[in-house]
């Protein structure tokens, strides 16, 4: 029984580091710069079928198509930041239906996209070393979720870094909270925007290559991870990325255990349970900005 | 500080814009209709790879197909427009159906059940063809049963799993080869039978079901019974929610019960998780699984590999000596031709060649009664034999399934990567990776341990 339990607490703590990773840029898109980026999961599922072009033809392992997939998705990000700082938050729409009209349709677009590619098989990568575990005493680590994990503590490291310690990062919290008075400070609001929700899909790409190497996906395998990445952010409190980790773990727990003491079934309904009574007793989340 | 030029929504608003705006919108504006442009250009010319024009005289006999050919089910729904869109072709090649040209009219269901009834409706009432055949899949197909019901037609299902169990629709016919009675099915059952002749006979099993039509029913109302039949003493049971992602606690539960078999009525994703999971642990029972939906896609084949080794699971036809039926493999040949280029199943064992049988029997039934009339067409179905490709002597029972079962189970052995070649099955020589160990009807070899 000890063995069940420890081993059961470390699957739902390393399931929690990739949504974690799954998450963190929708923190920043949707906390930080007020975007409520219906699309970001569609982006994590274009990391995946990037990862999955390098691996097949090149052969490139997705852990190193990840860290290609950054730069490149930053751009993409900017790039979409800057149509959507002309199509919708210049014409004010940027907290109304349109805005999600917008993201909603990118997503559509994305998908539709990806089925011309691809075509609407399953695409998966096999590495051998992804299905190996470690064994320490009770404990078996899978790497296929210790990698993730691991990729993801460093990711959140970075982040912690950038947003808290550079005049970057403050600058995109400063307009968060008072773009004005941000602006006074010397910052370009829209600059800081642009380079913010750069990062964002760039750290949805990085969490695609893993996505693929956890399970295989095809052109709308997006839609499964939209209700739990939002409810993340959500728990964890809308921009805290300290509170996204918080809540990314609590999740991961909470269904691993659930899943083995109550019943997988129960699992998201009592995950969705704990984020009702937590935004009952505390609506900003877990953690405020 | 005046309160209108600091924090005002317009200040703010304004601070997002830049001094260039017209000529950067009017590039946008460029940039995203030629985005657009492509994005519609692109879509029609992918789909007009599929519609091709009727040859021959006459005025055709349409047919119409609502097929998810996006959404969840797309990747089955392709295969099967692509299968039927060969049955058309060879069908115009020798001449028609009653001498008239067969067009196909299809449309885009989405993987969405209400879409799809809306088309079924359509295309009886609006486009007025000749035949409607059924979306893929339980989840599309069973809310489309109505419909045909209300227009008196020939409902031909493809992989609706226990479609007809509610309706008992008399011109319902069923191309998934389960059999007659429902819960029974050969999917589910195949395992059990195959645990009951080992020696030593297993005492213990665990059961595990994804959360829908297909996991739920294959545990309650069929697992459970046959263990209880059989003897068999659960040890560990367990419904998990589709969109699960890890399923280690759901291995280490298994692993703490420690069965000495387990059977799984998945679904393709999870049919993944759970067996890298296992692999992960370290953990394998003496047979397992039986009843996982997705070991049969090429694709989640590859994704697997090496871990499928071991693994016993039903599939309904793989290319073996003991499957040789007629017409199989030159059907195979022209779909793996043009699979590839279409982003769908390569190899195409699994639901094509029961997508084309459907039509085959269509074919049959039309030539034989020499009428498009649906209440002639559906009694000379239900009451006579078809040569398809799937089965060269097919009968369909009261209910519309299968008069007699046909599954097969087949053992994953060998296999050392994930290249395709580990997959391909010859009809000259028995697979020595993907090994039929049962029904002894078609067995290529024996079950290892």
């Amino acid at each position: 029984l000890i063995e069940l339990i420890l081993n059961t607490i470390v699957a739902g703590i390393l399931l929690g580091g990739f949504y974690t990773l799954i998450s963190l840029g929708l923190s920043i898109a949707f906390g930080l710069i007020n975007i409520s980026n219906i699309a970001h999961p569609t982006f994590v599922l274009a990391g995946g079928y990037f990862a999955y072009t390098l691996y097949t033809a090149l052969g490139i392992d997705p852990i190193i198509s990840g860290v290609i997939s950054i730069p490149l998705f930053f751009i993409i990000g900017v790039f979409l930041y800057r149509v959507y700082n002309v199509l919708i938050e210049k014409r004010g729409h940027e907290k109304g239906l349109i805005s999600l009209v917008f993201l909603f349709s990118l997503l559509i677009l994305i998908e539709v996209g990806l089925l011309m590619i691809f075509g609407a098989d399953w695409r998966s990568v096999y590495t051998p070393y992804m299905v190996q575990s470690v064994k320490v005493g009770m404990l078996s680590i899978p790497l296929r979720m210790f990698i993730p994990f691991v990729i993801a503590s460093i990711v959140d490291i970075f982040f912690y870094y950038l947003f808290s310690k550079t005049f970057f990062g403050l600058g995109v919290r400063a307009i968060a909270q008072n773009p004005s008075a941000a602006m006074l400070m010397g910052y370009n609001p829209l600059k800081i925007n642009m380079l913010a929700f750069g990062i964002s899909l760039a750290s949805a790409a990085l969490g695609g290559s893993l996505l693929i190497m956890i399970q295989p996906i095809y052109p709308f395998s997006d839609r499964a991870f939209i209700g739990r990445v939002f409810a993340v952010v959500v728990l964890g409190g809308m921009g805290s990325l300290y509170g996204t980790i918080v809540a990314s773990i609590i999740l991961g727990l909470v269904e691993a255990v659930v899943a083995v003491f109550l019943g997988a079934s129960w699992s998201m309904l009592i995950s969705f349970a704990i984020l009702l009574l937590t935004l009952l007793l505390k609506p900003e989340g877990l953690f405020r900005r | 500080m005046d309160k209108k030029s600091v924090g005002s929504k317009s200040e703010e608003s304004s601070l997002m814009k830049d001094k260039k705006g017209i000529s950067r919108r009017q590039y946008l504006a460029i940039a995203g209709g030629a985005i657009a442009a492509a994005v519609i250009g692109g879509t029609a010319y992918y789909l007009s790879q599929w519609r091709k024009p009727a040859p021959g005289p006459g005025k055709p006999i349409r047919i119409g197909l609502p097929e998810s050919l996006s959404g969840a089910l797309s990747a089955a729904g392709m295969s099967v427009l692509l299968a039927t869109q060969i049955w058309v072709d060879d069908v115009n090649s020798k001449g028609g159906l009653l001498g008239r040209p067969v067009e196909l009219v299809f449309y885009d269901a989405q993987s969405n059940p209400s879409l799809g009834v809306s088309l079924v409706e359509k295309l009886f009432t609006v486009d007025k063809v000749d035949i409607v055949l059924e979306p893929y899949a339980s989840l599309m197909g069973i809310p489309c049963i109505p419909v045909f019901i209300e227009h008196n037609a020939i409902c031909p299902a493809l992989f609706n799993l226990w479609g007809n169990e509610k309706f008992q629709y008399k011109y319902y016919f069923e191309l998934m080869p389960d059999g007659p009675i429902p819960p029974l099915t050969g999917k589910t059952k195949g395992l059990f039978e195959l645990a009951e002749d080992l020696e030593p006979k297993p005492e213990t099993v665990a059961l595990l079901g994804v959360a829908n039509e297909w996991g739920q029913r294959s545990i309650t109302e069929g697992a459970e019974p046959i263990c209880q039949e059989k003897g068999f003493n659960i040890v560990y049971k367990e419904i998990y929610p589709p969109d699960t992602t890890d399923f280690l606690p759901i291995a280490n539960s298994v692993k703490a019960a420690n069965p000495d078999f387990v059977y799984a009525a998945t679904y393709p994703t999870d049919a993944v998780g759970l067996i890298k999971a296992f692999h992960e642990l370290g953990y394998r029972s003496r047979l397992q699984f039986g009843g996982m939906v997705g070991l049969q896609y090429t694709s989640i084949q590859m994704s697997l590999g090496p871990l499928l080794n071991g693994i016993v699971n039903y599939h309904y036809f793989i290319p073996s000596p003991t499957m040789r039926f007629p017409g199989i493999e030159e059907f195979l040949n022209k779909y793996q031709a043009k699979a590839a280029g279409l982003g769908v199943d390569p190899l195409g064992y699994y639901l094509p060649p029961f997508a084309y049988a459907r039509m085959q029997i269509i074919e049959q039934a039309v030539e034989a009664t020499g009428t498009l009339d649906h209440a002639e067409l559906g009694e000379y179905i239900k009451t006579h034999e078809f040569e398809t490709i799937v089965n060269p002597k097919l009968r369909f029972a009261e209910n519309g399934e299968w008069e007699k079962e046909q599954y097969i189970l087949i053992q994953f052995r060998n296999i050392q990567s994930s290249d395709i070649s580990e997959f391909t099955c010859s009809f000259d020589k028995p697979s020595n990776k993907m090994v039929i160990v049962w029904p002894p009807e078609f067995a290529t070899g024996e079950f290892v341990e």
